[in-house]
């Protein structure tokens, strides 16, 4: 007897993403990776300004001054702290911790974190 | 009793084309779970809607449908979570193929279960030996993916898999990887095959729903982060072999 299966493969569009607020998220903690790729661009510029000589520096603080340059890395750094706090929950889970141990990994990356932007800021002011 | 309206999508691989929303009003009441009102629906108003259940507590793993996009099982969804809805939205699971109604076909799924052998394996010890004893620190190590009732929701929530149906999936990864983590077990080499190919563990992207919505707390997304690892180091452990192999020669 012939079958009279016929299955019905649902299409998935390219907006996928669209459709649940738990995507939507992922799709933006995914996005803040282009903003990273600007940063890494301005620092690789900064040092070869600072190669170039104390006037090339000079003209690169004066374009970090900007307007739009600042608040583009406004932008930027909160990109960096949203990829920060999403990295931080994703990254003790990579290893078998227990959820106590994994609450503590976090804990601990965070202090981490805390630290070197405190020493940072101090060496740099 | 309150009513809510269910929107069904309903397909009849004899007569549609493709599947369309059909609405009932079922009565309700605070312990009315969705598979009760389905179960009223096939009672009373549709004789020949199609879904699967069988225990009606969570453990079968059976009745897993999209609710309003959703994956949950309807035995352990409850009706008045869903009070002052305009309707819900009820769908086959998403990212399998719809075989009927609310049925999907799972024998991907199942090939997947197969193909990573979940099972002890290499395990020489005979019944007169004696009860094969491990320590709580031992069993703590793979106990949550012990939960797995294979209900499949891991895979409708997941997107890769809806991208690539090849893609082994999360629940597979997480109970291959149960056994690999099992001291009892020694067939981690055979079992990584399949992780390390190209339907395997590097096609996932860490999305993470999968363990969200897992009824039995399961968290298939760090399973296979763990396995990334796993598999980098057997590519590290063959590129080394390798080199030593050249060397001998």
């Amino acid at each position: 007897m012939a079958t009279k299966r016929k299955p019905y493969i649902r299409e998935i569009n390219s907006d996928w993403w669209r459709k649940q607020p738990f995507y939507r998220f992922y799709m933006m903690r995914e996005l803040t990776a282009v903003p990273a790729v600007w940063f890494s661009i301005l620092l690789i510029y900064g040092l070869s300004a600072l190669k170039r000589g104390e006037a090339a520096f000079d003209c690169f603080v004066h374009f970090l001054a900007n307007p739009v340059v600042l608040l583009v890395n406004i932008v930027v750094l909160m990109a960096a702290l949203l990829q920060t706090t999403t990295w931080f929950t994703l990254a003790p889970k990579v290893v078998p911790l227990s959820e106590c141990m994994q609450c503590r990994v976090k804990l601990g990356l965070w202090v981490v974190t805390g630290l070197a932007t405190i020493i940072l800021l101090i060496l740099a002011f | 009793m309150k009513t809510i309206k269910l929107a069904i999508a309903r397909y009849n691989p004899e007569q549609d084309d493709k599947p369309h929303l059909e609405n009932f009003h079922v009565p309700y009441d605070n312990q009315t779970s969705l598979l009760d009102a389905l179960a009223h629906i096939k009672d009373v108003l549709a004789p020949d809607l199609a879904y699967r259940s069988s225990c009606r507590m969570a453990i079968c793993g059976s009745c897993g449908m999209m609710v309003d996009g959703i994956p949950r099982l309807a035995c352990k969804t409850f009706l008045r979570d869903y009070a002052g809805a305009a309707k819900v939205t009820l769908e086959a699971l998403g990212n399998f193929p719809i075989e009927r109604d609310l049925v999907v076909d799972l024998t991907h799924f199942l090939e997947c279960i197969e193909a990573l052998k979940p099972y002890l394996i290499g395990n020489e010890r005979k019944p007169e030996d004696g009860p094969n004893r491990q320590t709580p620190e031992q069993i703590a190590k793979y106990h949550q993916f012990t939960h797995c009732i294979n209900c499949g929701l891991c895979y409708a929530a997941c997107p890769q898999f809806g991208l690539n149906p090849a893609f082994t999936g999360p629940g597979a990864i997480s109970l291959a990887y149960r056994y690999n983590l099992d001291s009892r077990d020694n067939g981690k080499n055979e079992r990584m095959q399949t992780m390390n190919g190209p339907e395997g563990v590097w096609n996932c992207t860490f999305v993470g729903l999968c363990s969200e919505v897992c009824p039995k707390h399961v968290d298939p997304a760090a399973a296979i982060q763990q396995c990334k690892v796993e598999s980098a180091l057997d590519f590290a452990r063959s590129v080394i072999n390798c080199q030593k192999e050249k060397e001998v020669r």
